[in-house]
């Protein structure tokens, strides 16, 4: 202990303690720890990456991968046009094909045959859009016309049973 | 450097002589780093992992040391940073504050079978958890290990003015804490 520490007047530290800090190892624990340390290194060293990559790869890695992006976006545009030209061309005509014999149907279509589809069920159309198919007949519908019971007590006897066995 | 370290330094790093000098490295080191750890994390377990990692560390760096401090100040700081970031790894673990860790390892010194202090020595320990880990670190390595300043400077990358006001403060507070009762 030097003079200038001597003068901090530390007497419990320097008598009393006697510089032992009381901690102990196990028995040749100092024999035995360099190869214990050898031992983890040569671990690591199994355990640690193989392969090398050339020199600068990492510091140029990025700008080639950029490069890669551009390459395959112009390469997409190409090949996307080749895929979607002639598909186009195709459902151009087959656009017009269809429109061309869907006016040629229109011509012939009946009011007949469009009862005999959904009595059949070939056609499936919700309420609004069979009013919008007998439009003309729902507007000639007298709704002040009066119905006697009996013959509603008849319809429901008759035709509901029949309507009931088909659920 | 001085010579002979000079030309350990060298074997160490050329990858022919590399683990015969590493054992020669080791052989001179490895009790003042144990004792620099213990003193530390106080734990023979702890300091043991910690010793291995310290000299893995260094076997793996040992070809970017450029010779611009001595070697054995080196491998101290390496110690040193290991031992601190252990110890902030395990208060993060345990959720609490370094300083409840410190007492938290001091208490179980009382049941380790690898501390035989006495009544005094363990109050010492205490004291010591008690102070700032910069003044800890400077205690520990003058009082016991009576390393000089000059060294100390290079470890612990302060300067001998500052490490001195460290040790004056440290041993006030200890030996006010061994006399109060």
């Amino acid at each position: 202990m030097s003079n200038e520490e001597k003068k901090y007047n530390t007497p419990l530290l320097d008598q009393l303690i006697d510089k032992k800090s009381g901690f102990s190892i196990p028995e040749d624990y100092f024999e035995n720890v360099e190869s214990s340390i050898l031992l983890h290194i040569k671990k690591s060293e199994l355990a640690s990456n193989p392969f090398n990559t050339p020199q600068n790869y990492f510091e140029n890695v990025d700008s080639r991968v950029f490069a890669q992006i551009k390459d395959t976006k112009s390469n997409t545009i190409f090949t996307l046009n080749r895929f979607w030209i002639p598909i186009s061309i195709a459902a151009m005509l087959i656009l017009n094909i269809g429109i061309f014999t869907f006016q040629k149907q229109e011509q012939s279509f009946e009011m007949a045959d469009m009862e005999n589809w959904l009595e059949n069920g070939t056609v499936n159309l919700n309420t609004y859009e069979i009013a919008s198919v007998y439009e003309e007949e729902l507007e000639n519908i007298d709704l002040t016309d009066f119905i006697e019971t009996e013959e509603i007590e008849d319809y429901l006897y008759n035709d509901m049973n029949e309507i009931l066995y088909y659920e | 450097m001085e010579m002979d370290e000079r030309l350990l330094v060298a074997q160490l790093q050329d990858s022919r002589t590399l683990d015969a000098a590493f054992k020669i490295l080791m052989a001179e080191y490895k009790e003042r780093l144990y004792w620099h750890i213990r003193k530390i994390v106080l734990n023979h377990d702890d300091t043991d992992d910690i010793l291995q990692d310290t000299f893995i560390k260094v076997y793996r760096n040992i070809g970017n040391f450029k010779g611009e401090s001595k070697l054995y100040s080196w491998m101290y700081r390496i110690a040193t940073n290991e031992s601190i970031t252990f110890l902030t790894k395990r208060s993060r673990e345990m959720k609490i504050d370094s300083e409840a860790l410190h007492s938290h390892m001091v208490n179980n010194l009382t049941s380790d079978v690898y501390f035989d202090g006495d009544e005094i020595q363990l109050k010492l320990q205490k004291a010591i958890a008690l102070l700032p880990q910069k003044q800890q670190l400077v205690f520990n390595m003058r009082y016991f290990d009576e390393i000089k300043y000059e060294e100390m400077s290079e470890i612990l990358e302060t300067s001998v003015g500052a490490l001195k006001a460290s040790y004056h403060h440290a041993t006030k507070k200890i030996e006010d804490y061994l006399t109060k009762d």
